[in-house]
């Protein structure tokens, strides 16, 4: 092999490549009373925020880090099987698939939605149902799976101006004892326009996470 | 949004000098990664997933899943010979480079992993590890990746790159990977 100097190395870099490895879509559809689709989105996500890359080095390492909950505190967080956790019951909110009507641009800060709405049947409320999911599958050379949540509007009248959407994921801290869960923002999306639910209608929203070879 | 992977190898010899440098987007994360993050988001078990070994076993949520400092060649940055495109359906290095001072091995550092960073609207983090050439020859560097920990004692490839340019590793000498994880909102 030549032994090369300092200002004669095989020094490469490569800023473009053309497909994307591993990616974020969503698709937003709301129903009116009769389970007819009245509006639908699809596009891919911006996007995912910090805390979700908080999370993936204190797994990579084992460390404990600080990470900013849905309350904006700084939380130590450890790595522990309820990790990204977003499989939330029916009428939990603290994590799982949130809407709201923010339309502040996505920051990479961003800790929540800007103005998330809260679970119930009082105005501008949603009924949150449990968040489901497709388990992962493989398709030529990407795999992708979904995670899905539902909110139905009794309220007794449309709530409009849905315009963002997003997922809390939950974290714990284990040292010391079990702390936790703490609830972090893992993404979030502006849409391009803003939706409405009719009273008895709902809005389905679908993440898709997908890694392409 | 851009989320993207990096991966930047260098070789030094064994003064320690710089032989060669390549920075390249990485291509690609493996069928693997996502069942992590599956399992992880849903709390849900996954049967059939693929060990480094080529075994199938029940992923599970778990404290170890995507641990990726590992010191010797079970998990953490690895290197190998091979040179076979990648596929989603890889789950290991083509032809690994085991840990150890004889011919043909390496012997790997404990990998680090960095904070994340924000810079403007950028958030990442860094994994870095060198492998040092004791081997008593040259060893030509084709292809790395990741081998992360999938539950307390079970590895799984997450990442696998095939170089462009193959990276001969002198004798004395050594190989630093660094792998960048990034968003950019």
């Amino acid at each position: 092999m030549n032994q090369k100097s300092e200002n004669d190395i095989d020094e490469k870099t490569v800023e473009k490549e053309l497909v994307p490895t591993m990616g974020l879509t969503h698709l937003v559809e709301v129903t009116d009373k009769d389970g007819k689709v009245i509006q639908r989105i699809s596009a891919p996500s911006r996007s995912f925020v910090r805390q979700w890359y908080d999370i993936m080095s204190v797994h990579a390492d084992a460390a404990d880090r600080t990470c900013k909950d849905t309350d904006g505190i700084s939380r130590t967080i450890s790595p522990h099987e309820i990790s990204w956790f977003a499989l939330a019951a029916a009428t939990v909110t603290t994590h799982g698939i949130r809407v709201g009507k923010g339309t502040i641009a996505v920051s990479i800060s961003d800790y929540k939605l800007e103005s998330p709405i809260e679970e119930g049947t009082g105005l501008d409320q949603l009924e949150h149902l449990v968040v489901g999911y497709v388990a992962p599958v493989t398709i030529g050379s990407t795999c992708s799976f979904t995670i899905n949540r539902s909110m139905i509007n009794n309220s007794g009248s449309t709530i409009t101006g849905i315009k963002e959407i997003g997922v809390y994921v939950q974290t714990r801290r284990v040292t010391n004892g079990i702390m936790g869960p703490y609830n972090m923002l893992g993404f979030r999306d502006v849409l391009p326009s803003a939706m409405y639910i009719p009273d008895g209608g709902a809005i389905t929203v679908t993440y898709t996470l997908k890694v392409t070879a | 949004m851009k989320r993207e992977l990096w991966y930047e190898v260098i070789v030094r010899d064994r003064q320690g000098k710089l032989v060669s440098r390549e920075r390249r987007r990485s291509r690609s994360f493996l069928k693997q990664w996502n069942q992590l993050m599956y399992v992880q988001m849903t709390g849900r078990s996954l049967p059939g997933v693929m060990r480094t070994s080529g075994v199938t076993f029940t992923l599970s949520e778990d404290a170890n899943n995507f641990r990726m400092d590992g010191a010797g060649s079970n998990y953490g940055i690895v290197c190998g010979t091979g040179d076979t495109a990648v596929a989603i359906d890889d789950y290991t290095l083509a032809v690994l480079i085991e840990y150890g001072v004889g011919a043909g091995l390496f012997n790997y550092q404990a990998g680090t992993i960095s904070t994340v960073s924000i810079a403007g609207s950028r958030a990442e983090f860094v994994n870095s590890r060198t492998a040092l050439n004791n081997s008593g020859g040259l060893i030509t560097v084709k292809e790395v990746g990741i081998y992360t920990r999938a539950g307390p004692s079970t590895y799984v490839c997450g990442i696998r790159d095939v170089l462009e340019t193959p990276q001969d590793v002198p004798d004395g000498g050594g190989i630093t990977i660094n792998y960048t994880l990034e968003v950019v909102a």
